[in-house]
């Protein structure tokens, strides 16, 4: 598509032409600097062990050698106390929390907001602004900074260091952040003459949310969990700070780097590691990039 | 009618219950929690907890180390701060250019949008990772470095205390743009094809009238959102140290999102009070500060009286 020709045609002449050329210059070199480290994650975790590596760093490995992710996944495991006593967590047990993690926690607290949004979007009750007010505050007043006060509070109420009941508590302010905001947003859009046809029919409440509603904003909440699901995968300080005996994939990946020599990996080792905590998310983002790319929008603070 | 409306109570109420209960015991309980060991002092002997009262000792502390000792909190209020300033003036023009050259279909939007989000799916903690094995010592840089300059010595950057804290702010402007470029092209988007034809026929004419005048307004509650809870996280935000350094960054590239971090996860509870106190000294004043943004934010929408 030429830069004369755009859709939402404008025309672009002189200066403006030149500028658009250079952003378009920087955003190519911004991609390739986001591509290149993939790139080399990539041809790295191939190659023949640390010497194949140091005797070239940059280019094609010789031959395929797949033997590094077997190598990875049988030295790595964690060390970590759970209930008092100190045990090894092997890979599968590490992949197993990363999936519990990041499965059970994007949707829990999603479903959880998608809820709030709804009632709050939806129904008038007492109160009802009073939340979205509430929401709004808490957005803007982080709990993170008062992160001791939470950690005494999760030591004592059985959530800390308990991956089930901290996934089933995580969702701390539901009615709270910008996946609640789209949320209200996307229910605010539908119409309540959906509803008031459920109830002519003899439907309730239940059936006008599981049945009519909730199908309807389906697609922006799955663009959201995936969005959610990702970071989660990712996440690995919240196991650090709050799950240090549920150590999961992340973790185990950021100790098999800090600690090589403990466990002898070589760098083909620990990119081959990486590219197996990848494959998950890419398999995830091409099935669902379309969604991602069209329906995550967010708009203002204001009711 | 009574029944209908004992219903819909039911069902809200079904909604609401578990949420609010979330609320109430980790949210408020965490604040009445801060309020509540933010005056104590918690000690060992031997090996029974001593609590002990001490009034308003933990904010002398912190308000001491702040600006009379000026030790690592006060650098780390500072970064804090700088961070979030560098932020503001490098990505946020380069966020809404992008944004709109996206938006106008130029050029690779496709392939862009796409590649852009691999931050997103490799997220902070593998980019930083790879980031920080590729310029560290046993790096494909360093072994350039050696190829070409075999007599010389490679110091990572992230070691070089000239160029730590450039280090730390290159890695997050250069790892923020992925949701900024989502989020901005799809607000774009969202503008009605005919107000953009209309301001075009009042005289809009060439891309920097129609962003300055057009989408820049239209878009202004979603990029007030960004800028206000952007605000909001400032003292929260770690930039990612713990991934570089585990907790041993450094003193002078600490900031108050690492610091917090660090003061919970070594100090134990002997300085929950500490760190409590300049948690709770953080958020009253994030909090006005936000809120005022926010009120500014309103008072200047160009949407507002559209809407």
């Amino acid at each position: 598509m030429s830069m004369e020709k755009t859709k939402k045609t404008i025309v672009i002449e002189g200066i403006e032409k030149a500028l658009m050329i250079t952003v378009a210059v920087i955003l190519a070199l911004y991609c390739l600097s986001l591509l290149l480290p993939i790139y080399w994650m990539l041809v790295t975790s191939l190659k023949d062990g640390q010497l194949a590596y140091l005797e070239n760093p940059f280019g094609l490995p010789t031959g395929i050698r797949l033997q590094n992710f077997v190598d990875t996944f049988g030295r790595l495991y964690v060390q970590a106390v759970r209930d008092g006593s100190m045990a090894y967590y092997w890979a599968d047990v590490l992949v197993f929390n990363s999936v519990v993690y990041s499965v059970g926690t994007s949707f829990w607290s999603l479903f959880l907001t998608t809820m709030c949004a709804y009632v709050i979007s939806k129904y008038k009750f007492r109160g009802r602004r009073f939340l979205y007010n509430m929401g709004v505050f808490v957005m803007l007043f982080p709990i993170g900074a008062e992160l001791a006060a939470e950690m005494y509070l999760r030591q004592r109420t059985f959530t800390y260091n308990n991956l089930y009941t901290y996934i089933l508590t995580s969702p701390t302010a539901a009615f709270s952040g910008v996946n609640f905001m789209v949320m209200y947003a996307a229910f605010r859009s539908l119409s309540w003459n959906y509803a008031e046809a459920v109830f002519l029919d003899g439907g309730g409440h239940y059936t006008v949310f599981f049945r009519i509603m909730f199908p309807m904003i389906s697609p922006m909440f799955m663009a959201w969990y995936m969005l959610t699901f990702l970071g989660k995968w990712n996440d690995y300080m919240s196991f650090v700070i709050w799950l240090p005996g549920y150590p999961n994939l992340a973790l185990g990946m950021f100790y098999f780097q800090e600690l090589a020599h403990i466990y002898r990996a070589s760098t083909p080792m620990i990119m081959a590691g990486f590219t197996v905590i990848l494959v998950p998310t890419v398999v995830l983002f091409l099935l669902s990039r379309r969604l991602m790319l069209t329906k995550i929008n967010v708009g203002g603070l204001k009711e | 009618m009574l029944k209908r409306d004992r219903k819909k109570n039911l069902f809200v109420i079904s909604f609401l219950a578990f949420p609010m209960f979330l609320f109430l015991l980790y949210w408020v309980g965490t604040h009445i929690t801060s309020v509540m060991i933010v005056f104590q002092k918690f000690t060992y002997l031997e090996g029974a907890r001593v609590r002990t009262w001490v009034g308003l000792e933990n904010f002398r502390l912190f308000f001491e180390a702040l600006f009379i000792t000026k030790d690592v909190m006060a650098t780390a209020f500072k970064n804090s701060l700088l961070l979030y300033l560098l932020n503001l003036v490098i990505a946020w023009p380069l966020y809404i250019t992008f944004s709109y050259y996206l938006f106008k279909k130029f050029y690779g939007h496709t392939a862009i949008q796409i590649i852009v989000l691999i931050p997103s799916m490799l997220a902070g903690f593998i980019m930083v990772m790879l980031f920080k094995y590729i310029i560290g010592i046993n790096g494909p840089i360093a072994l350039l470095y050696y190829k070409i300059n075999p007599e010389g010595i490679f110091v990572s950057p992230l070691l070089d205390n000239r160029y730590q804290f450039g280090t730390i702010v290159f890695y997050n402007i250069w790892m923020s743009f992925a949701t900024s470029l989502i989020i901005y092209p799809n607000a774009m988007r969202a503008i009605s094809q005919d107000v953009i034809d209309s301001a075009r026929i009042d005289g809009v004419k060439g891309m920097f009238m129609e962003l300055r005048h057009v989408i820049l307004p239209l878009i202004f509650p979603t990029l007030s959102t960004f800028l206000i809870t952007g605000f909001a996280g400032i003292m929260t935000n770690s930039a990612n140290l713990h991934t570089f350094f585990e907790w041993d960054a450094p003193e002078s590239l600490y900031n108050m999102g690492y610091m917090i971090q660090r003061l919970t996860m070594f100090g134990g509870e002997q300085v929950y009070g500490y760190a409590t106190a300049a948690g709770l000294v953080i958020a009253m004043f994030t909090m006005p500060l936000t809120y005022f943004l926010k009120w500014i934010f309103e008072k200047y929408d160009p949407t507002r009286d559209s809407v």
